[in-house]
């Protein structure tokens, strides 16, 4: 299609989900006011978790409600861009603007003390949580949706039916937030499993090969690995081997890096509760 | 003795002529699909080069047309699209296709009517200065 | 762990890994498009909509007329393939969709399928109409800025989609499919064929 003169065609959505809408500006409000009303307390958080979650946030409504949308339908390298985003960079900006904290504080008091107990006690959802959330599970659920999503033809369907499109993204975007949730999640043992910070490390190195390898896999085939674009017409001419190795690069070297700096993250983290904790062990582990 | 000079002499001469025929540029299967109204159409034929330089084709004309271009269709991207050429180079002993889905002679405005089953003269024009007139076919536009 | 199980498994599903007996020669797109809905205009200027196509298998193609290769190719190729399917043609329809209604007015619309055979219906309308026909398919097209001679390429998909009896959306073909899997396909689609159905 053929964008219109207006500047406006690029901001409006492609196609209008009020899925989106409803989960961008509910996330907001609840989190905005939780931080508003934190800082009439003593914890007083400051604009930095503010703006890494509003951040965040912008991001996913970017690339999934503007003509963002649009080209990531026909072009595979801002396929994987948007799947960057929204599974990687977004969810983790998200969590460094530490929602466990603002969102409780900012529902109403109904919804914190009645509903959310109750849901938390209903089995299914509890047993589907620790599933999802088991430190061998998060990981390979992690990674293989990326993979799961990229075989050609999955992939095809995907960008063929609007509703495999929508499922695929959700499905990246749920699976963000829970796998970074994991990672970053500041107490030193996360609920299920107890998993510690440096059991966190190791999902973290763990993941970055297979990404590497599927990344690499894409930017050096030599053939069209994923003819739907040919089908569908990509949204400038360009080479669909061009196309490919710059979908490659970005699954290959940005998901890396962000394992690298959640790394970082954890092992500060890891610091600085070792230097709190009274009865250090396994001091020369970090060596 | 000298019968043999002679011999060795005609055919040396032979083969001089031959070489000398060959060095013409075929070609084959030249045809244009026609179109209703004032569409621009598409000529197609098979160039052969038999000689031992690159031959480069860097034009053509008619009197049936009043503009002729080289182009190349690309479905690269999966959309379809052309692209106008300026030159194309046949190796030596080399064959280029101008065939549906690639290369073709794109030609606009007909001067005359033209009707399925009649034939058309259009001269390429190579880089050297030669030219060379081709009669091409009118086929129907269903015509594969 | 059993519910990450029933995901996998979920998810497999999804993945339409349904091993068909009769696979088809084409490529499969059993719901993965919407039906055939439309509303455009044909070559006599008349409004059609997929209702006036209502028991034909159909086959769907962007294009426009001063394209003097491509489209024409794949019209004389698709054409020729119907004509393969005898008395089966008959219940064929070649949809041609120019994306070009500047250009393509319904006289040359009309011209232009006519010269195709009687299975090419022209079809063109608005831009917004165009628009959603092309996004209802996925396809992207664009019209590329006139020369000189006040001349203009437009770039547009090469597939074809085609359509069952029903309106439902079942193969894509590209140009790399041979005319054999066309034909063999497309006399399975018809409605009076009985055998590879499903």
């Amino acid at each position: 299609m053929q964008p219109g003169n207006s500047a406006l065609i690029y901001l409006l959505p492609w196609d209008f989900y009020p899925a989106v809408v409803l989960f961008c500006v509910l996330l907001a409000g609840v989190y905005v006011r939780g931080w508003l009303r934190l800082r009439q307390t003593a914890e007083r958080p400051g604009y930095a978790p503010l703006t890494a979650f509003l951040v965040g946030l912008l991001l996913v409504y970017v690339v999934m409600h503007t003509y963002v949308d649009y080209l990531s339908q026909h072009m595979l390298w801002i396929h994987r861009v948007q799947h960057l985003v929204l599974h990687h960079l977004a969810p983790f900006l998200m969590l460094l603007g530490a929602p466990w904290q603002m969102l409780p504080a900012g529902l109403p008091a109904g919804v914190r003390n009645s509903l959310l107990p109750r849901l938390w006690r209903n089995p299914l959802l509890r047993g589907l949580y620790r599933g999802l959330q088991n430190p061998v599970v998060a990981p390979l659920l992690f990674v293989g949706l990326i993979y799961f999503w990229l075989i050609p033809d999955i992939h095809f369907g995907a960008m063929l039916s609007a509703t495999r499109y929508q499922l695929m993204n959700w499905s990246m975007l749920l699976d963000g937030l829970l796998f970074w949730w994991l990672i970053l999640d500041p107490r030193p043992d996360h609920a299920v499993g107890r998993l510690g910070f440096g059991g966190r490390i190791v999902i973290l190195s763990l993941i970055v090969p297979p990404q590497i390898i599927i990344g690499a896999h894409i930017a050096l085939a030599r053939e069209s690995l994923y003819p739907v674009y040919n089908v569908c017409g990509r949204a400038w001419p360009i080479s669909p081997l061009v196309d490919q190795q710059i979908a490659g690069l970005v699954t290959w070297i940005p998901t890396s890096m962000m394992s690298v700096i959640a790394m970082l993250i954890v092992l500060r983290r890891w610091m600085h509760e070792r230097t709190r904790d009274p009865l250090p062990v396994n001091r020369g582990a970090l060596s | 003795m000298r019968r043999l000079l002679y011999g060795l002499a005609a055919l040396g001469m032979l083969l001089w002529q031959v070489q000398c025929l060959a060095v013409e540029p075929t070609t084959s299967q030249a045809w244009i699909r026609v179109l209703p109204g004032d569409l621009p159409l598409a000529g197609y034929l098979v160039l052969t080069n038999p000689g031992e330089r690159t031959l480069t084709l860097v034009g053509a004309h008619s009197p049936a047309f009043s503009q002729i271009e080289m182009h190349r269709s690309v479905d690269q991207s999966g959309v379809a699209r052309m692209m106008m050429v300026e030159r194309v180079a046949i190796a030596p002993g080399g064959r280029l296709v101008f065939g549906p889905g690639g290369y073709h002679l794109m030609l606009f405005d007909r001067t005359r009517v033209l009707q399925a089953g009649d034939e058309v003269p259009v001269t390429l024009e190579f880089a050297d200065g030669e030219r060379l007139t081709v009669r091409f076919a009118l086929r129907e536009a269903t015509a594969r | 762990m059993r519910c990450f199980v029933w995901l996998l498994l979920g998810l497999a599903l999804l993945g339409g890994c349904s091993d068909n007996p009769h696979p088809w020669a084409l490529r499969d797109i059993s719901g993965l498009l919407p039906p055939l809905a439309f509303e455009l205009h044909d070559g006599s200027g008349q409004p059609r909509s997929e209702a006036d196509f209502a028991g034909d298998v159909t086959l769907l193609y962007f294009g426009y007329t001063h394209c003097p290769d491509i489209c024409p190719t794949t019209l004389a190729r698709l054409s020729g393939v119907v004509r393969q399917l005898k008395e089966g043609a008959g219940q064929v329809r070649i949809l041609f969709v120019s994306v070009d209604p500047a250009r393509d007015t319904p006289a040359v619309l009309r011209a232009y399928a006519h010269a195709f055979g009687p299975q090419v219906v022209g079809l063109s309308g608005s831009q917004a109409q165009l628009g959603k026909l092309a996004k209802r398919y996925r396809v992207s097209y664009g019209l590329g800025k006139p020369g000189a001679d006040g001349q203009y390429e437009v770039s547009h998909s090469s597939a074809v989609f085609i359509f069952d009896a029903h309106g439902q959306a079942r193969l894509l073909a590209t140009s790399t499919d041979s005319d054999a899997s066309l034909v063999a396909d497309l006399a399975r689609l018809l409605p009076g064929d009985t055998g590879g159905e499903g």
